[in-house]
């Protein structure tokens, strides 16, 4: 009756309990380091230029330093900021080394930020280039 | 169990069970929320709330998972055995609330769709060599909607018990990519060891507490009884089985529960047709026995559960030889009615 099921469950429950203990102190042994990328005093690594523009939207191009680094998001601010305003509008992600984020017409002025959520801080930040000028 | 939908039936154990679990669910998130923000003038609500609706999600999941064991262990924890599903469709809650909070923060500022944000987050390239924890998280949601939404005896009676098990057994992998969608994501950049070892603590708890009432229950299963010339199976002294009560003993394989009422001795399959329960350590209450884990009623001399419910369990061949109970492993077909076996007077 129910004997295969009991047969399935402890074949899962032993594989899982060997698996996921053994996955996650690996996982944990070998955290990536955060990179150092973040120093203050040192000039922006990354380049935001404009790349295209359409009607609708302006196509901006980030160059970053190496392709592998932590999550970094781009954001959209009315204002200069040393951490993110409530209101800055995402953009996208940093995607390697040269990344190309889409910014909507409607978006007028303000900055482009990058911000790296596991350091809590703003990486860089420029004036959003003029839709005019690519 | 009825195959026609009908909404849940409420009563005033499950009212309670429930009012318990969400004034626990509001106060932890309260303390969580409140102190992060009393605590830190820099905490931001959002984050807090995200990470509160998670830690809250995987200590439930972490309790559910434990229950079962628990209450094979130790009969105290049957009271929350009894309505674990809306435990579980609680944690559900909290996941999804978890994601929502989560797509507003991170994704759904933009003009990309938030969905298609959240799901194209997950390349190497763009987590900078790290590995997407967003996908395990998303599978693990998957998985918990499925076992949420099907959590209604309405489709445990549609998909049938054994396939409902089968599909609500992905819990256990739900649980492990959860444990690495934390590792591999939260717990890269929070280097305090005291989450980690919360984390770690979580798994060797789940798993060892699964896997020691695993090996004891293969235990009873491997035991072999003595059999007769007849083809009988000596399960037990008549004396020994307490009145109301049953030994359980594992014939050709199954798991069968004989069952003393008075004087009376009779034998059915320890399966509950509910889902699964282990009928061997229910109880006799009115003349019927009663599965330990939600009620589920039958009679003991054939099986069947009292009108105007339906369910059958198969019966077995018993009785007493010189106060040994004797019984045959060839269950009948369910709801076969099978005189009781009488204890001698002498017993």
């Amino acid at each position: 009756m129910i004997r295969p099921l009991r047969k399935a469950h402890r074949l899962t429950v032993t594989m899982l309990a060997v698996i996921v203990p053994a996955m996650l102190a690996v996982v944990l042994t070998h955290r990536h380091a955060i990179s150092a990328m973040a120093g203050d005093s040192k000039p922006s690594p990354f380049a935001i230029r404009l790349a295209s523009t359409t009607v609708d939207r302006r196509l901006l191009e980030i160059a970053a330093p190496i392709a592998s680094m932590p999550e970094v998001l781009v954001y959209w601010s009315t204002r200069d900021a040393t951490t993110l305003d409530a209101h800055a509008v995402l953009l996208g992600r940093l995607d390697g080394s040269t990344t190309r984020v889409g910014v909507s017409s409607n978006l007028h002025g303000g900055r482009i930020l990058l911000y790296s959520p596991p350091l809590g801080k703003i990486l860089a930040q420029q004036d959003l280039p003029d839709g005019s000028s690519p | 169990m009825s195959h026609t939908y009908r909404m849940v039936q409420w009563n005033a154990q499950k009212r309670r069970y429930d009012l318990a679990l969400w004034t626990g669910i509001a106060l932890y998130l309260a303390t969580f929320i409140g102190g992060g923000l009393l605590g830190d003038a820099n905490a931001d609500a959002m984050t807090l709330s995200i990470r509160a609706t998670a830690t809250a999600a995987f200590v439930l999941l972490t309790l559910i998972l434990s229950i079962g064991p628990l209450a094979r262990f130790s009969t105290r924890f049957l009271p929350l055995l009894y309505n674990r599903r809306h435990m579980g469709v609680s944690m559900f809650i909290l996941a999804t609330v978890h994601l929502m909070l989560v797509l507003l923060q991170f994704h759904a500022d933009g003009n990309i769709n938030p969905v298609v944000s959240l799901l194209s987050a997950g390349t190497p390239r763009q987590t900078g060599g790290a590995f997407p924890f967003e996908i395990l998280g998303i599978a693990a949601w998957l998985i918990l909607m499925l076992m949420a939404v099907t959590s209604h005896d309405f489709w445990l009676a549609n998909l049938t018990p054994p396939l409902w098990k089968a599909l609500h057994m992905l819990v256990y992998l739900a649980y492990g990519l959860l444990t690495l969608h934390v590792a591999l994501g939260t717990l890269q950049q929070e280097r305090s060891w005291v989450y980690s070892v919360l984390l770690l603590s979580s798994c060797v708890w789940v798993f060892g507490l699964q896997l020691l009432c695993g090996w004891r229950e293969s235990g009873r299963d491997r035991a072999v009884p003595k059999q007769t010339p007849e083809g009988y199976v000596d399960v037990a002294r008549a004396a020994d089985i307490p009145d109301g009560r049953a030994v359980t003993v594992t014939l050709a394989g199954e798991r069968v529960a004989v069952f003393r009422d008075g004087r009376r001795i009779c034998a059915i399959s320890a399966v509950c047709r509910h889902q699964n329960g282990p009928l061997g350590e229910g109880r006799i209450i009115d003349g019927l026995v009663t599965c330990p884990w939600h009620g589920y009623q039958y009679r003991p001399e054939d099986g069947c559960s009292p009108p105007p419910f339906t369910e059958k369990v198969p019966t077995f061949r018993v009785h007493v030889e010189r106060g040994r109970v004797l019984v045959d492993p060839m269950p009948l077909p369910p709801g076969t009615p099978v005189p009781p076996a009488m204890m001698d007077e002498l017993q």
